[in-house]
C-alpha cells in the first residue's frame, strides 16, 4: 500500500490509519504525491494491479467485485 | 493543473484554500463561501466570484463538517479530533463559541426551519443536536457506527444521519429528536443530498462506487446508480433534473440524470475531491479537493441530456510496465523499490487516512 496526499505528519497519520483498520503488509509513503502524480492518477482509493512481468493489468478496481474479477484473470495459468 | 474541458461544463479554475479541504457551505447572498480545512485546522472563507481566500479562522483539530446559518451569519464547523463544534461569526471571522459534542464528530447538518444544527459523532455513534440560536446542545441521539453527515427535510419533518460504518441512515424526528427508524443503503455511505420536491434522497456510497436513491416516504432504497469511482460528495444540480457526485477515486464530478440514473458527464476537477455545493444564482459548482488542497469551480450550462455521453476509457498505464518506485517504508523510513516485487503478481493500493 502507498500512502499519499497526507499533507501533515504522513508517517504518523498512515500508522494511525493502519492500526485502526488492522492493515498488515508493507506500507510506503509518497508524501509529496510525486509517484502517484507521475502515474497520472488523480484520486484515492485506487488500485494498480501488476503482473509477474511488471506489466500493469488494471487501474482502478477498488470494489470487491472488480478486485475479484481482475485477480481471477491474473491467476489463470495462461491468462 | 490543466484540466480537460467537457462541453456544457466549463471549468472556471481552481484556488488554494487550506490543507485537506472537506465540507463547503455557501452564503450566495453575500457571495462568500466557507470550507473546513482538515489538515490546516482552519475554516477558510472565500470570495465566490473572485475565487480566492479572504480569511482563515483557526479552529480545533481536524475540522471536517461545516454548515452555514444565514439568519445569524454563523458558520458551524466540527473539529473531529477536538470533539467540538466551533461557532464562527462570519462578519468578524472569529470563533464566538466552542461547543463540546460527542466523540470524533466528522459530519454536520442544518435544519433551518427548526433552528437545529446536527453533528454526527463518528466514534460516538450518535448525533448531537445544537440549538442554532442559544448554541447549546439540546439532545444527543443514538445513531450507528461512524455517524456523520446529516440531511434535513422540513416537508416530512425528519433529519437523516448517514452512518458510514453501518451502511445505513438513521431517521430522526425533526421536532422531538427521537429515532424513527433506520434505512439500509450500500456500503460506506458518506453524504446525502435531499430532494424534497421528489421525496427522494441520494446517498453517495464511497467504497462500492454507487449512489442509492432513497424514497423518503417508503424509507427504502428504490434505485442504485453506479458512478465512476468512490463518490464522497453529493448534491442536487440546477434545473431539478440532475444530481452531482464528487468521485474521490478519480478526481471528477459525475453529472447524473435524476430520472434515469444515466451519467451525463464526468467533469474533471482537482485530486481526490470530497464535497461539492452549487450556487443556485449562477449554476456554478464549487468542489473541495482533499488531495491538492484546492477548490475547483465549474459552471453548469448544460440544458438537458448532452449529445455525447462519457465513455469508459482504459487508463493509459494498462498494458505498460509499471514505472519504478523508490519510496520510504512507513515503519522505519528505509527505501523500498519496485524491484522487491519483481516476478510477483501484486496490487499497489494508494490510500489516504482521510
Amino acid at each position: 500500500m502507498v500512502n499519499v496526499w497526507e499533507h501533515v505528519d504522513a508517517r504518523k497519520e498512515a500508522q494511525h490509519f493502519c492500526k485502526i483498520h488492522n492493515i498488515q503488509g508493507p506500507v510506503l509513503i509518497d508524501a509529496q504525491a510525486e509517484y502517484i502524480t507521475s502515474l497520472g492518477l488523480r484520486g484515492v482509493p485506487i488500485n494498480v494491479i501488476v503482473n509477474k512481468k511488471g506489466i500493469v493489468q488494471a487501474v482502478g478496481a477498488t470494489t470487491p467485485d472488480e478486485v475479484r474479477a481482475t485477480l481471477t484473470k491474473l491467476l489463470l495459468p495462461f491468462g | 493543473m490543466e484540466l480537460e474541458q467537457v462541453a456544457g461544463f466549463p471549468v472556471l479554475g481552481d484556488f488554494a484554500v487550506g490543507l485537506g479541504p472537506e465540507q463547503i457551505a455557501l452564503d450566495p447572498a453575500n457571495r462568500r463561501g466557507y470550507v473546513a480545512c482538515a489538515r490546516s485546522n482552519t475554516v477558510a472563507a472565500f470570495d465566490m466570484d473572485r475565487r480566492e481566500v479572504i480569511g482563515q479562522v483557526p479552529v480545533g483539530k481536524e475540522p471536517i463538517g461545516l454548515v452555514f446559518d444565514a439568519p445569524t451569519a454563523r458558520a458551524f464547523a466540527c473539529a473531529a479530533r477536538s470533539d467540538m463544534v466551533y461557532v464562527i461569526d462570519t462578519n468578524t471571522l472569529t470563533v464566538i463559541k466552542e461547543i463540546p459534542v460527542g466523540k470524533y464528530p466528522a459530519g454536520m447538518g442544518i435544519y433551518p426551519e427548526r433552528r437545529k444544527i446536527y453533528a454526527g459523532n463518528t466514534a460516538g455513534s450518535s448525533v448531537s443536536v445544537i440549538d442554532a440560536d442559544t448554541l447549546e446542545v439540546v439532545a444527543t441521539i443514538p445513531a450507528e457506527l461512524a455517524a456523520g453527515h446529516v440531511g434535513a427535510d422540513p416537508g416530512r419533518d425528519r433529519a437523516y444521519c448517514v452512518n458510514f460504518g453501518d451502511a445505513s441512515i438513521t431517521v430522526i424526528d425533526g421536532k422531538t429528536n427521537e429515532v424513527r427508524g433506520k434505512i439500509p443503503v450500500d456500503y460506506a455511505p458518506c453524504k446525502m443530498a435531499l430532494d424534497a420536491e421528489h421525496g427522494l434522497a441520494y446517498v453517495a456510497n464511497s467504497l462500492v462506487s454507487t449512489v442509492s436513491v432513497v424514497d423518503l416516504d417508503k424509507e427504502k432504497v428504490v434505485r442504485t446508480i453506479p458512478v465512476e469511482r468512490a463518490p464522497v460528495g453529493m448534491t442536487l444540480g440546477p434545473h431539478g433534473d440532475r444530481i452531482y457526485a464528487a468521485n474521490r477515486g478519480v478526481g471528477k464530478v459525475s453529472v447524473i440524470d435524476r430520472e434515469t440514473g444515466q451519467e451525463w458527464a464526468r467533469v474533471p476537477v482537482g485530486t481526490a475531491p470530497g464535497d461539492l455545493v452549487v450556487d443556485p444564482t449562477t449554476n456554478t459548482v464549487y468542489v473541495s479537493n482533499a488531495g491538492d488542497s484546492t477548490i475547483s469551480v465549474f459552471e453548469d450550462r448544460q440544458q438537458g441530456k448532452p449529445k455525447e455521453l462519457p465513455k469508459d476509457t482504459r487508463h493509459p498505464l494498462v498494458g505498460k510496465p509499471l514505472p519504478e518506485f523508490r519510496l520510504p517504508d512507513m515503519v522505519d523510513g528505509r527505501e523500498r523499490t519496485s524491484g522487491e516485487w519483481r516476478g510477483k503478481n501484486y496490487i499497489l493500493n494508494f490510500f489516504a487516512s482521510w
